[in-house]
């Protein structure tokens, strides 16, 4: 049971792969792309992403790819594309 | 391993949680999972904060930022 418990959080994350993610990290920015990868350190690769400062709504910034370090991270909104955005 | 704080959290799993974060931020959803280094999966995520609360869905939280987990009622 402790086994399983163990990978839950990060199988969740996997499920998200291929869809569009909100990716905050601990600066106050965040990142809204396609999930391309993700590792048990909880890094992430992101495609076409798109950056925001500190919750404004106009993007700072647009990347292709983005790798962000999993230690950044404060957390991951994985169905961010349904609904949820804006 | 200490059993029974972990217990204490395995009984809130399908309840409101509110989750206390490293800088402030608060997160209100249904506690769906969580792993040893304090992982969470919270369902129908909501962030909040004195301006407001905004929707987030499904969210994964690095256990690294969490402070507190409390269950909410209602």
């Amino acid at each position: 049971m402790g086994i399983a418990k163990v990978d839950n959080p990060f199988k969740t994350l996997k499920t998200a792969i291929n869809k569009s993610v909100l990716v905050k990290v601990k600066d106050g920015y965040e990142y809204v792309g396609k999930l391309v990868m993700v590792d048990f350190t909880m890094n992430v690769v992101l495609n076409d992403c798109v950056e925001f400062s500190n919750d404004s709504r106009s993007p700072t910034a647009k990347y292709g790819v983005v790798f962000i370090r999993g230690s950044q991270i404060l957390y991951i909104a994985i169905d961010y594309d349904v609904g949820y955005a804006e | 391993m200490s059993e029974t704080a972990q217990k204490l959290l395995q009984e809130s799993v399908g309840s409101t949680v509110l989750v206390k974060l490293r800088g402030g931020k608060e997160l209100r959803g249904t506690l769906k999972s969580f792993d040893q280094h304090l992982n969470i999966v919270i369902k129908d995520a909501e962030e909040v904060s004195a301006e407001g609360s905004r929707k987030l869905g499904t969210v994964v939280i690095r256990g690294e930022n969490v402070l507190l987990i409390s269950p909410a009622s209602g």
